[in-house]
């Protein structure tokens, strides 16, 4: 294709027509060659975007900051009902826990997690979060809640989701990590007027959370 | 019972935590933060970073929408706009296919030549020519000089036709065939000139900052 590496220049200087771009970038996608020209030639055309670099006023920095504040995830809540569909039918299923604060070892564990999902007084929470949807049933007569993350996006290979629960001192204290695709993770020590959180960690999980949470429900 | 928002309390205290131990060791660090290694941290949602980098890149942006677009009103709205997609995709940025710095500079450069075109579509459809730029919206007073100056003596090592060619893409918003046209200078030729001008600035640059 070497007419097409001809354009890698222009390209860099988005100055395809945008009939040849789109048939460039088609072509990028496949031929390492261009890539590596592509990289090299951005870096001159980003030395050139150096020679008229004027500072911006000061008040533009405030409006960046707060244009990118992050998002406050508006929490939709199911009414309260007996688990039904996917996490219900899945109750006798392992739970699986990967790394963090429990190890899946008793049976003990199990039994809680289909005694949360069957309780009386379980209530159901649905969320929807930037990376998916999630659901947490639980049980304050129990004090544990089995939290439903298979359908979550996957993260990075370094990296895993970690729930939260806050009290009234607004501390977060991890309950536990879990990989995207977990369906039963157990969260011990619920009770009314605590909030769940969950965010994004590196492996194996952290002390306190360094990212915004995806959500927090007050159960 | 719910919480329908993330309240501003609870967020405050959230970023207050003392024990942030993969913070503290960030900050750490931060004395001898590249560009590429915050945006990385950037994908990451680190405010901090985000914060850095748009003190070492806002410059760039902005200067680079200003000459484009040739007001400060638009300068002001891409450097925003350019920011907010740093932000927002920065997670996909690979350090090992280009610098940040590349990176940053090529959102900001079709921003601004996006708004150039746009405004010339109008216009053209309006008045059925193209309008002369507005010169008298361009910022003299604060400039980063020193980088400015050596790009300015690299661009002075280059061909004529390589800095035109070059100049009117970038700064013009001109396509090639636009440029080839002006010129009175076949398309291969503009290309690889374009091309060659390109290579050698960032080869003068690099030797420069080895």
């Amino acid at each position: 294709m070497a007419e097409m590496h001809d354009l890698v220049a222009a390209y860099a200087l988005d100055a395809l027509d945008p009939e040849e771009e789109f048939a460039f970038e088609a072509h990028l996608e496949t031929c390492p060659s261009c890539q590596a020209e592509l990289a090299l030639l951005r870096g001159g055309a980003a030395d050139l975007a150096g020679s008229v670099a004027t500072r911006p006023p000061a008040h533009l920095k405030e409006r960046v900051m707060a244009a990118t504040e992050p998002e406050v995830v508006p929490i939709q809540l199911a009414r309260a009902r007996r688990p039904t569909g996917w996490l219900l039918g899945v109750a006798a299923a392992a739970a699986l826990i990967v790394g963090g604060v429990w190890a899946a070892t008793s049976g003990g564990e199990e039994d809680l997690v289909a005694a949360v999902l069957e309780a009386t007084d379980a209530q159901t929470i649905d969320l929807e979060t930037a990376n998916g949807s999630v659901r947490f049933v639980y049980s304050t007569s129990l004090e544990a809640g089995v939290f439903d993350g298979e359908r979550l996006d996957s993260v990075g290979s370094e990296e895993l989701y970690q729930l939260w629960l806050i009290g009234a001192d607004a501390v977060p204290e991890s309950a536990g990590v879990f990989e995207p695709g977990d369906r039963e993770v157990l969260v011990e020590g619920i009770e009314t007027g605590l909030a769940l959180a969950m965010t994004v960690e590196l492996a194996p999980g952290v002390g306190a959370p360094t990212s915004d949470p995806l959500f927090v429900a007050e159960l | 019972m719910a919480t329908a928002l993330w309240t501003r309390p609870l967020r405050a205290h959230w970023f207050n935590v003392e024990a942030r131990p993969a913070i503290a060791e960030f900050e750490k660090r931060a004395a001898n933060d590249t560009p590429d290694d915050l945006l990385v941290r950037v994908g990451l949602d680190d405010r901090e970073a985000f914060s850095r980098l748009y003190d070492i890149m806002s410059s760039l942006v902005y200067g680079l929408a200003l000459r484009i677009t040739r007001s400060r009103m638009h300068a002001e709205e891409v450097t925003q706009e350019v920011f907010v997609q740093v932000w927002s995709q920065a997670a996909r940025f690979d350090p090992a296919s280009g610098s940040a710095r590349a990176w940053v500079s090529t959102i900001a450069h079709r921003r601004s030549v996006d708004v150039v075109r746009r405004s010339q579509s109008t216009r053209n459809r309006e008045e059925g020519m193209n309008p002369e730029p507005d010169r008298t919206d361009i910022a003299e007073d604060v400039v980063e000089a020193d980088e400015r100056e050596r790009v300015r003596s690299a661009l002075s090592e280059l061909s004529d036709l390589q800095r035109q060619a070059i100049e009117m893409a970038y700064f013009g918003g001109m396509t090639y065939r636009q440029v080839a046209e002006a010129l009175g200078t076949p398309l291969g030729t503009v290309k690889t000139r374009m091309r060659d001008g390109l290579a050698r600035i960032r080869e003068i640059m690099e030797g420069e900052d080895g």
